[in-house]
This record gives C-alpha cells, structure tokens and sequence, in this order.
C-alpha cells in the first residue's frame, strides 16, 4: 500500500473544493466531474510541459511545442495551464460559462499532447480537466457550440455525422468481398469511411480477406459518438455507447476492428470513461486494423510485395496513439503529499500502439518511412481533433499547415495516416495552401501493395 | 485596468491578436493559482489586468514607453517559472516575451544569439548539431536561455562552461526609459563575439551575480558562449516518461563513487579541479536518487517510507557524481578515467553502478518533478561560496529544517544539492525543500514562517550570502549584515534608471517584508524594523 506511514497529520481539503457544490456531483452519475479534477488544475505549477516536445525528443526552436492551441492562439491562456486556472475560476465563481470561456475551452483539440506532457513530471491530468470543462458547459446548457450543434443534430436525426441516410452505410462493400457469418471479428466502419473516404473502408475490408480473417460488418452500424463526446454531450455519447455495445452483444461478437483512429478510442477509452469501468472489463476486445495487419505480416499471412516508391512520414493520430491507453477508473482519495489511495494507474501514453502503422510501412517494398521530428507521444495534432475542425477551421487548417511543412523539413514526399479525419484536414490544407505533398491512410498503401492497384 | 487610450496604443503597437484584457484571458498569468504555493504567490500573487504579447525589440520599446507616459506598472517574463516574475501588483500590465524566438547560432565563434522565448532544450538541441554544447540549468529545460542567464544558471555542468555572467555577451537590454543599449561588441558593430566591449562593461548591472528579475529593464536578446562538445550522436531513447539521451560510452560516462565521509567527498571535488578534468561534479540529494527509480508518486513514497535506518541513510550518504566527456576524443576520456580513478582511490572511495545516458543536466532537466513529490517545492538558499562553506550552509539548514519537519517532507537531515564550480574555484549550495500545499492553514504558515523568517536568520547568522536572500530583503533584515551599502548602491541604479518605478514594481528588494507586512501570521512574529 502507497501511504505516507510516518505522516499523521489531518490533511485539508482545499477552499475551493469545499465551495463548490454542483448539481451534478450531488446527482449520481457515471459522468466524470470537473469536480473530480479539481486537484488536478489546483496543483499545476505553470512548467510548460503540457506545450514543449518531451526535452530529450526536443530537435530545436522551429518544432519545439506540440501544442496546437499555443501554437495558434500563442497565449498561455490556451494552454493547459489557463484552462486550469480557468476551471479553478468557473469551480469557485470567479467566471462563468461566457463567449470568452468558451472560446478559450474549445480552441483545443483535445490531442492529449499536455496530458503526456504533464505525466512526464508530474502526474496530474489535464486531458480530464479540458473534457469535464466541456461536459460541464453543456450541462450548465451554454454549449454545444453552434458549429458542433450542427454535427450532433444530424447524429440525432440519422444516425452518423452528414446527415446521410442510415440505409446507404454499408454502400461502399464491393461486390466482391464476401463477409462470415460465424466472424471472429465485426468491422465497424465509422461514419467517415463509411460515406466519404469510402477507399479506406475498401482497403480494410480487402486487407482483411487477404489475411483470411473472419469477419463481418458491424451490425446496424451507427455513429460512435465522438462528436458528441469533444462537444461536451456526455449523456448522448453515453446513450450512443449503450447501443453500440447492445448491438454488438447482439452479433455475438467480442472483438472490433476499426479502421478510423476517433472510433477506436471512443470505444476503448470513452465508453469505459462514462461507463465508469475499466476497459478491460468492457466485455469486448478493440483493436485498429494497424494492429491487425502489422501482426498478419509479422507471422507471415499478409505479403506486401508490390513496390510503392514513395518517401513517406508517418502521422501518428491522436487517438490511436497518445490518448489510447486504457481506462482505468480511479475512485480514492489524497493523503497526505497528495498520495492516492487505492493508488491510481496513470495514462501516460506508455502502452499504445505506435508501433504497427510503422511496421506495415516498413514491410512495404519501395517505401522509405522517414520520420518527422515530433513523433509518438511528441507528435503534433493535424489539428482537426476536438471538434476544433468543425469550429475553427482556420485553426485547423493552420495547424494541419504545420505540420505538411514539418513533413516536407523532413523531405518527405507523403504523409502516411490511420485516422480518416487526420487524412481530410491535412490534405484540404495541402491543396489550400499549395503544398505538393500526398496524404494517404495506411490502409490504402498496404492494399495497394498487397494487391497491385495504384494508390 | 490600464487605460483605455493606453490599452488602445498598446494595441496600435501589436494587432488585436497579441492583447487582451479579459480577466478568463489574464488569469492564466496570475501567480496566486498557479501552483508554486510560494507564500510569495499566496499573498502577492495578483492577476495581471492586461496582457501582452510583443514580437519585436521596437515593440517592447514603444509598450515600455506607453507605460510610462500612462505610469502604468508592468512586468515582463519569458516562461513565467519564478515567482518573483510575476504580476504582484494591482493593475499591471504583463508582457508575454514567448514570441521571441529566433535563435541563431554562430559555430566558428561558438555562441548563440537568442530571442528571450527560447528555452535551454531547443538551444541545446541546436547546438548540439555543430558539435557544441552549454548547460541545462536547476530551474530546467524549460526555462528561456536569456532570463536565466540574468538571474541564476547553474547546473552540475557550470563546474565546465562556468558562472552565467561571464557566459552573456553582446544583448539588447530595453532599459526602463525605453531606450535600448547594447552591450559588449554590439555597441560597436553587428558582431555579439565579445562580452566586455569596449566601454565599461555593463554586465555587472545588468546581472551581478544574481540579476533583477525583469525590474531593470528588459532583455529581447542575448548571446551566449557555447562550449565544444564532440560530434557523436546522443540518440533520443524511450517513451514519456521514461526516456533519455543514449551516451556513446567511449566519449561520455557518468561515474558514481561513495566516499567514506563527507570531507572526502568535498577533498575529492578538490582534486578534480586540480587535476582540471571532468564536465560535471555534484552531490545529489538522497530523495532524487529515489525519484529517479519510482514509477510514480505512490511508488516514491512506499519505497521512501519502508526502508528503516533512513537518517543512517541520508546522513551517511557522501555519493559523489562525476561526468567524464571525451570533448576531443575516446583518447581523452580514457587519461581522465585514469586520472579519476587515481583520485578517488586515494580518497578511499568506492565506485559504483550508475546509468550511462541523460536524464538530466545535458538537455533534459526535470526541475518539476520537485513539485511532484509533495506537492510544492522551494529552495531556502542558493549560494556561490567555497565548496566546503556551502557544505557548512547545507548542515546548519539540516538542523533548522528538522525543526520544521512537519510541515516540511521528512527527509532525514539531507544537506542539499551542492557542487562544484570552475575546476573547483567555487561550490554551489542549494538547499531543497518539500511541503504538501494541501496541509492545514496552521502548518502552512509554519511553513512560510521557516522560509520567509527563520532562513533568512540563519543565513544571517551564518554569514552565507544566498541569491534568494540577496534580491529579497537587503533592505532592512540582512542587506546591512552583508555590508554597508549594497542595499542603499542597489536601490540608487533603480532609482536612476526607473524613477517611475514601472518595471516590475516594487522592485526586487524587498519581497520578503512586504510579505511579512501583508500576512497577518508572520507579522505577528517580526522582530526587527
């Protein structure tokens, strides 16, 4: 047991955390709390780890931050340090949910890079500051913003984030691929491949058969929920997760390949989160079609051997990467020096898969994966993340600039993703700002040299 | 407020962009919450009412001027990691200097000329791509490479690259008028090569040997010396948290010896300095020695509380910690392997196991992780002085600190971080403590009291001159100790260059009495005018 032993000195609970009494933390609810992390932004001594690159990892001035929002907005107030300051100001009632508090809350894409960052010295958790802030502001019903409104409206109404019709979800399937009936695994699609970069979806499904696995679609497929989830509506994503995992109950199935990074770790990390339990325990196995594949190719069931001749950098997505460890509910209180007790387990962004994306590339004959400076747990968001796209595009596009100009600094002739969303913002600012750099998701290169069709 | 016509100049000066004076914006600056629980920042701390953030040297020049045709106070900062740096006055203006980030580096000449929002860590990994190197300070690789070189600068490896007044050369120093001076071989041309320049060197004003805190001006850029290092590679190695800078072994190691006592200890760093080897030598506190292995706080505090004999332990440790670098080749890290073990042979220590690549000191330097073990960190004194009379600072802070353990982490009569200096010439105390923020009101003014009261006595008494104490209070508790004029030389520089004083009032003499004067629970206890 982690206790102060030799301490006995009674341990005062900090002021503002007596004066806060919200009606959400007297009702019982699964929901995370501002409240819970009210130690958290309390202890933030204002180190800048949540902005720099990891030291050791630190290559100079140009590609020093791994933070989007300072990167943008340059003031510390976007940081993770004045979103702590500021939720200490909304716990206490210095402010209230206003334009200027909203702003400051949502130009962030909820990357994780200040949540890494902060693990590395400290141990606190400024990730689960920025969502309860979120989740906060629409219970207090001065959110959703207008532009994410727009998103989750038509989740509500149909099912997946364009508004499409949920009859035309599976219309990608090509003829020619046959799914099990007995699978060992459900593929769920996600909105994104399944109407719009509907290539990615193909490639999954391809790679897929070309490693005999069995599997089939997921079963009356809706929305995951993270668009509802960065927009602060926990109880919605909560009511989505419900029926997806009914559903998924339903087929019988107990793993979930994903293709698309945002589904993946909403069903790993934010189902358990408003679920209250840990992700082990969910019931179900997720893994992203990365993972899958880098492991058919390691045991020697997926052969890549058609040449692709491209200098490539890999894009680590957030959501796949950093943000992906599991869940681990934490219910205790601090001691003396601030010791948990149970002790807590810490997500650092330790135990994720950054490595199979790499692998798949590496095995692919004629492709160079060349790495950007800020890579892993130090990458940047290509700023698309949190809704940020959707809300603040110019920010999005800004960021994703950035990061095609970090590729091309690397002399890199593509960038290569596992996230849909990480591919559509960066290259609509490829073609936008006129940056002749290709973007791919990993999928679609992997099919192309397991089967010969152009890229 | 500042106002409105101030504001709206201020705005001409850097686009609506670059500032604010919304109170969600201004309080991310605000030392009160953010977490340094220093009674400095607990009773001072005031959030800024505007702040700013000025890309070019003309900007800052026209802001400062601004502020004074409007008398408005105002404080500039760089990474805003010290207390004293920050807004601790009504109404002030507060000048973000983040956007300050050019960096070039002249590799003939050896140094690098910084904007003032460049930190040690991009300076170091910059540098280190020609083959050059300088030091990661104690306050971390995080903080910005000019402010720290005006107010503090040291590490394990200043016993190389030296003191940081010696390691400034040219720069563009705003003085609170407005107007700019150059010093050094900027004065004269475009060429920052050379620290002194040709007139008298200014650079005793600008930072002695502790500096002041952004209330003399500020600083846009300045050129640093850089040293030579080698041209292996040091690969970056790991996943955050765990990661490090791999050492290639044959042109760089860390050394671990026990001494028998500590007078062998400090003989030992004698030596060293006599034999003129080695790129770092310091004594590491026993607690670090335990962070560096736990996996997390409650992993700390289990391994720190179970094993018995802990005084024994801390009191009996004397491990001293040398850096040995190739800087020329393999060759020389072999002679001072040789040399090194001769030294420690003759001194009868022991040498011992010790992991082979950074974690700390070249371009990592987690000075945070002091916050991480209770909660709240600060250090009592940091003092320049003979290595042996800072060994004698560290003891006597021992005993006090025992007094006041609670509220202070236990820690079992540890003397401090201490360390050599120059080959030797020098040592450097710094005397550590660990105090949980979250306690009872009762304990948490015992602690100020230990710091803000019964330190500052000590040092007094011990004739140490601490930095804390040297830019705190000369004015009426110890600036008279240490002798007659400094306090009255120092209050007339800041009179002559800042009248109004604007920038960053009140000036840095005398944070302690006005704490003491603002917090009821020491004022009850101050004994002297």
């Amino acid at each position: 047991m982690a206790r102060a032993k030799s301490v006995k000195t009674k341990t005062k609970k900090p002021t503002a955390q007596k004066a806060v009494a919200s009606k959400a933390t007297k009702a019982k609810t699964t929901i995370p709390q501002l409240e819970d992390y009210h130690w958290d932004a309390l202890n933030c001594c204002g180190c800048k780890g949540c902005i720099w690159v990891d030291h050791v990892y630190c290559t100079g001035v140009k590609y020093g931050q791994r933070c989007p929002s300072v990167h943008e907005y340059e003031l510390d107030t976007y940081s993770a340090i004045g979103r702590n300051k500021l939720a200490l100001g909304l716990l206490d009632g210095t402010f209230e949910f206003n334009e200027t508090t909203l702003d400051i809350i949502y130009k962030c894409c909820l990357c994780g890079a200040c949540d890494v960052g902060c693990k590395r010295n400290l141990d606190l958790d400024p990730g689960m500051v920025l969502e309860t802030l979120r989740i906060r502001a629409v219970e207090e019903g001065k959110a959703p913003l207008p532009a994410h409104k727009k998103v989750t409206d038509k989740i509500t109404s149909s099912g997946n984030r364009y508004g499409s019709s949920a009859g035309s979800r599976a219309n990608w399937l090509p003829k020619g691929i046959k799914t099990s009936k007995n699978p060992e695994m459900v593929y769920f699609v996600g909105c994104n491949s399944s109407y719009k970069d509907k290539n990615i979806a193909v490639a999954t499904a391809g790679i897929l058969d070309a490693a005999k696995v069995k599997w089939a679609l997921f079963p009356e497929e809706a929305c995951c929920g993270h668009p509802y989830y960065v927009a602060g509506m926990a109880d919605e994503t909560l009511k989505q997760a419900k029926r997806n995992i009914a559903a998924l109950k339903k087929s019988g199935a107990k793993t979930i390949v994903t293709s698309c990074a945002e589904c993946y770790k909403t069903w790993k990390v934010d189902y358990p989160k408003l679920m209250d339990k840990p992700t082990e325990k969910m019931g179900y196995n997720v893994i992203h079609i990365t993972e899958l594949a880098a492991e058919k190719i390691a045991a020697g069931k997926l052969k890549p051997t058609h040449s692709i001749n491209l200098k490539i950098a890999y894009h680590d997505p957030c959501n796949l990467a950093r943000l992906s460890d599991d869940w681990v509910p934490w219910h205790g209180t601090r001691g003396k020096w601030g010791v948990t007790e149970p002790p807590k387990q810490y997500r650092r962004g330790s135990d994720v898969p950054y490595q199979p994306a790499r692998d798949i590339l590496n095995a692919i004959p004629g492709l160079e994966l060349t790495e950007f400076f800020r890579i892993k747990e130090n990458a940047m968001c290509c700023g698309a993340g949190g809704g940020v796209a959707e809300a603040y595009p110019e920010m999005a596009r800004n960021t994703a600039d950035h990061r095609l100009e970090e590729a091309q600094d690397i002399g890199a002739e593509a960038i290569a993703s596992a996230c849909p969303y990480c591919n559509d913002n960066l290259s609509y600012a490829a073609a936008d700002r006129d940056r002749p750099i290709g973007v791919y998701d990993v999928t679609e290169l992997l099919y192309a040299s397991l089967t010969g069709r152009g890229i | 407020m500042i106002p409105q016509e101030a504001y709206e100049a201020i705005e001409q000066v850097v686009g609506s962009k670059y500032i604010s004076q919304e109170p969600e914006v201004c309080r991310a600056y605000t030392l009160k919450d953010r977490g340094f629980h220093t009674s400095e920042a607990r009773v001072l701390g005031k959030d800024p009412v505007c702040v700013v953030l000025p890309g070019t040297t003309e900007e800052v020049q026209q802001i400062v001027k601004i502020a004074n045709r409007y008398k408005i106070g105002y404080t500039p900062s760089s990474t805003l990691w010290f207390p004293q740096a920050g807004p601790r006055f009504d109404d002030c203006l507060f000048l973000d200097l983040k956007r300050f980030t050019s960096l070039e580096i002249d590799p003939k000449n050896m140094n690098a000329t910084c904007g003032t929002g460049v930190i040690f860590a991009q300076l170091q990994a910059e540098a280190l791509q020609y083959g050059l190197y300088t030091m990661t300070p104690g306050g971390g690789s995080q903080v910005g490479v000019v402010p720290n070189h005006l107010i503090w600068s040291f590490s394990p490896l200043t016993y190389r690259v030296g003191m940081a007044n010696r390691r400034i050369m040219g720069c563009e120093w705003i003085l609170p008028s407005g107007e700019v001076v150059r010093l050094g071989s900027l004065a004269s041309g475009d060429d920052p090569f050379w620290g002194e320049g040709i007139g008298p060197d200014l650079r005793g004003i600008l930072r002695g040997s502790i500096g002041w805190f952004g209330s003399l001006g500020i600083v846009t850029k300045m050129c640093v010396k850089l040293f030579p290092f080698h041209h292996e590679p040091l690969p970056p190695t790991g996943i955050t948290p765990n990661t490090f800078l791999k050492f290639p072994e044959h042109r760089m190691k860390w050394y671990n010896f026990t001494c028998p006592s500590k007078e062998a200890l400090i003989e030992f760093m004698y030596d060293l300095g006599h034999a003129e080897i080695a790129a770092a030598a310091t004594r590491v506190p026993v607690a670090w020695r335990y962070i560096a292995k736990a996996e997390s706080k409650e992993d700390f505090w289990e391994r720190w509380n179970q094993s018995e004999g802990k005084h024994e332990e801390v009191t009996g440790s004397h491990v001293l910690r040398v850096l040995l670098i190739g800087y020329t080749s393999a060759k020389q890290l072999e002679y001072e392997e040789k040399v090194l073990m001769a030294i420690a042979e003759s001194r009868g220590a022991t040498h011992r196991r010790t992991f082979q690549g950074d974690q700390s000191w070249m371009q990592s330097a987690d000075s945070v992780s002091m916050w991480w073990l209770t909660g709240a960190f600060m250090s009592v004194t940091g003092q320049v002085d003979t290595i042996d009379c800072g060994i004698k600072t560290g003891m006597e802070f021992a005993k006090l600190k025992a007094k006041y353990t609670l509220p202070i982490m236990p820690d079992y009569g540890d003397q401090g971080w201490f360390q050599s200096n120059d080959f030797g010439h020098s040592g450097y105390l710094e005397f550590l403590n660990y105090w949980d923020p979250n306690d009872t009101d009762k304990m948490i003014h015992r602690m100020d009291e230990y710091y803000q009261i019964a330190g500052p006595k000590l040092l007094i008494k011990s004739g140490a001159l601490s930095f804390f104490i040297q830019t705190d209070s000369p004015l009426t508790l110890d600036g008279p100790n240490y002798g007659p004029n400094y306090d009255k030389f120092a209050r007339k520089v800041k009179d002559a260059l800042d009248p109004q004083y604007n920038c960053n009032p009140p000036g840095i003499l005398d944070v302690i009495d006005e704490v003491v004067d603002k917090a009821p629970w020491l004022k009850k206890k101050k004994d002297w005018d």
